[in-house]
């Protein structure tokens, strides 16, 4: 089996200029792991899409028992999730990947749409939102996180794309001897062209503006006791307000 | 300029039509008064008709029901392709849906069906122009971003559930006359991809944040599991859903499907009670749209107080008791 996990580069602790895996992506890469603790002959290629700076993290997650990396180089800036799920497509198809594993969405754009859309492009079955995940030969079960705290058992014949959510497992810390054995290990870079992509084709959502989210108005500080601010917040939030 | 507003609406087993599915129907409303495009709904299920009675039809040109026994429960793998193919036929301009754990699943496949880009979690969405541009967080909920498409059509896009902006009070479309019903019966794909097998329940089901017109959120402040019966007894009295801060998620006083923030759930209530929760940016990113805020918190430097309308300096054990005490003698 071939398990591509596709990571995100965020910048670590949403300031600083360091780029570090996806959290989410982080429990896609531990979780091809211990699949491929279970069968040695699991092959794992990590896949991103993005700016040159991303190779100190494709470095990190080779740290791992992952075997080599792909990075499509893009300047990156005006792409969609729809253009991102198109090169991953790509990517899958030329890698003949079987089973594809991402976080279910970015912590820092939160738009939990490529592994829905790579499924869709691909017409492979998906399980977003994993928190379990069996492989028995060619056969997945994942259970996934529904409404109301309910669990859905989705169950596929590869190819599949699961899109990892906390709770799958606990990523481990690459010991040094990876760090080490990671440097050695291939990253291939890739082109748009080379995959038969133009960029245009890629964006189809622009960016008007960015703007800081609007301050909401000074807070209305309710004083006295206790007793006194729960009535008073009360009747604030029935007449003022009127939300109750 | 033609093409329609299609609106992917939700229902619920026994509740009937999800109040999320209501304020949806509002901003497609509202986008139709500015557009003069007509809107049409779809409501999928089993029985989607049960449905059916609830849909305001005031401003709604169609109602297609697509029925199907594989419809019963939601699985992607059949509702995709029953959605793509009933709305491929629509002509549509634009596509809405809510990012409810449905919509989530589902639009990013049919947006792939459509060969399309679509936006997630609009919290706002306006007609401009020739076209359409909407409002959405970013950058961890620090900023926000105005978008608009600029490639092929249908423009897809999902709103936050019960976004406050969207539900504009007593709007009233009026392109349509009268609203038409059509019964669609999708046949099923035989060899799904994929199959849901199971759906696991919880013990007790309790009401989602997502679709919750009041929420009460937890913070660090709680210290055991039994605390947060506290919470509970206080949504109870307001018909809220109990919400969490990723701290409490983390060290399992709360379950994941309470998270509320950046990598939880992004909601927007009309109530929101922020107790004993600081009010970091990634807790803010997922509450920031609710119209009412209140925070109990004992430091009053406490970031969550830059976006609360009211504010309570104290301890959450002395104060929740109270607010409790207080709405209980409002009812008697
Ligand atoms: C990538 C990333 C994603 C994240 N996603 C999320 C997310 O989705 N949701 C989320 O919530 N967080 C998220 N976080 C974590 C976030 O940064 C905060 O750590 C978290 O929100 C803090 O939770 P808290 O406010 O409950 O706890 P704290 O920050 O510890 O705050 C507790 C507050 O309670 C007050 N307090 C204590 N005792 C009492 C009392 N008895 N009475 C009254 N007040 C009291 C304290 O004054 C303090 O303000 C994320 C972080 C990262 C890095």
């Amino acid at each position: 089996m071939r398990i591509g996990v596709c990571i995100k580069g965020v910048v670590e602790d949403n300031e600083g200029s360091k780029w570090v895996i996806n959290t989410f992506d982080e429990y896609a890469l531990e979780e091809a792991v211990r699949l491929k603790e279970k069968d040695e002959k699991t092959e794992i290629v990590v896949i991103t899409v993005g700016h040159k700076g991303l190779k100190e993290m494709l470095y990190a997650a080779l740290a791992t028992k992952a075997d080599r990396a792909v990075h499509v180089v893009t300047p990156d800036e005006d792409m969609s999730g729809f253009g991102i799920a198109t090169i991953l497509k790509s990517v899958v198809r030329q890698e003949r990947i079987d089973l594809v594993l991402l976080g279910k969405q970015a912590v820092d754009n939160a738009s939990h749409q490529i592994g829905g859309m790579l499924a869709g492009l691909l017409n492979w079955a998906q399980a977003i939102d994993v928190i379990e995940l069996d492989i028995e030969g060619d056969e997945a079960t994942a259970h996934r996180l529904a409404e109301g705290g309910k669990i859905e058992v989705i169950r596929a014949r590869l190819p599949v794309v699961i899109g990892a959510a906390k709770g799958l497992n606990e990523p481990r810390y690459p010991a040094l001897r990876g760090i080490i054995a990671a440097k050695k290990k291939e990253i291939k870079e890739i082109a748009l062209e080379e995959l038969g992509l133009a960029r245009e084709d890629l964006c189809g959502i622009k960016v008007e503006r960015v703007f800081a989210a609007p301050e909401k108005e000074a807070c209305k500080f309710i004083e006295g006791e206790p007793g006194k601010a729960a009535e008073e917040i009360v009747r604030l939030l029935r007449e003022e307000a009127k939300v109750i | 300029m033609n093409g329609r507003i299609i609106v992917f609406l939700e229902g619920k087993k026994k509740e009937g039509l999800k109040k999320s599915a209501r304020a949806l129907l509002k901003a497609a409303w509202l986008l139709s008064q500015q557009t003069g495009k007509p809107v049409e709904a779809v409501l999928m299920g089993e029985d989607p008709k049960q449905y059916g009675e609830e849909v305001l039809r005031k401003g709604l040109n169609c109602i297609h029901y697509v029925k199907s026994a594989a419809l019963k429960d939601y699985d992607v793998h059949q509702y995709a392709p029953a959605f793509f193919s009933v709305v491929k036929d629509l002509n549509p301009w634009v596509i809405m849906g809510n990012s409810t754990l449905v919509g989530k699943d589902l639009f990013p496949r049919v947006a792939a069906m459509f060969s399309v880009p679509m936006i997630s979690d609009c919290q706002k969405i306006t007609f401009e122009g020739p076209g359409l541009k909407v409002v959405k967080a970013c950058f961890y909920g620090k900023k926000q971003a105005e978008l608009s498409f600029t490639g092929n059509l249908p423009y897809i896009v999902t709103l936050v559930p019960n976004s406050a902006e969207v539900e504009i009070e007593g709007q009233e479309a009026a392109v349509a006359e009268e609203t038409k019903e059509r019964e669609i019966e999708y046949i099923a794909d035989e060899k799904p991809k994929g199959r849901l097998v199971e759906i696991i329940m919880k013990e007790t089901e309790k009401q989602d944040v997502l679709e919750a017109e009041a929420i009460v959120a937890g913070g660090r402040a709680l210290k055991e599991k039994a605390d947060f019966l506290l919470l509970e007894e206080l949504a109870e009295k307001l018909d809220a859903a109990v919400g969490a801060s990723r701290a409490v998620v983390d060290s399992d006083l709360a379950s994941p499907e309470m998270q509320i923030g950046q990598s939880g759930k992004t909601v927007a209530p009309k109530l929101y009670f922020a107790l004993g929760i600081s009010g970091a940016a990634q807790h803010i990113a997922g509450m920031r749209g609710s119209k009412v805020v209140v925070a109990v918190n004992k430091d009053k430097q406490a970031p969550v107080f830059d976006y609360a309308q009211y504010g309570i300096v104290g301890d959450v054990y002395q104060i929740v008791p109270e607010i409790i005490k207080a709405l209980t003698d409002l009812d008697g």
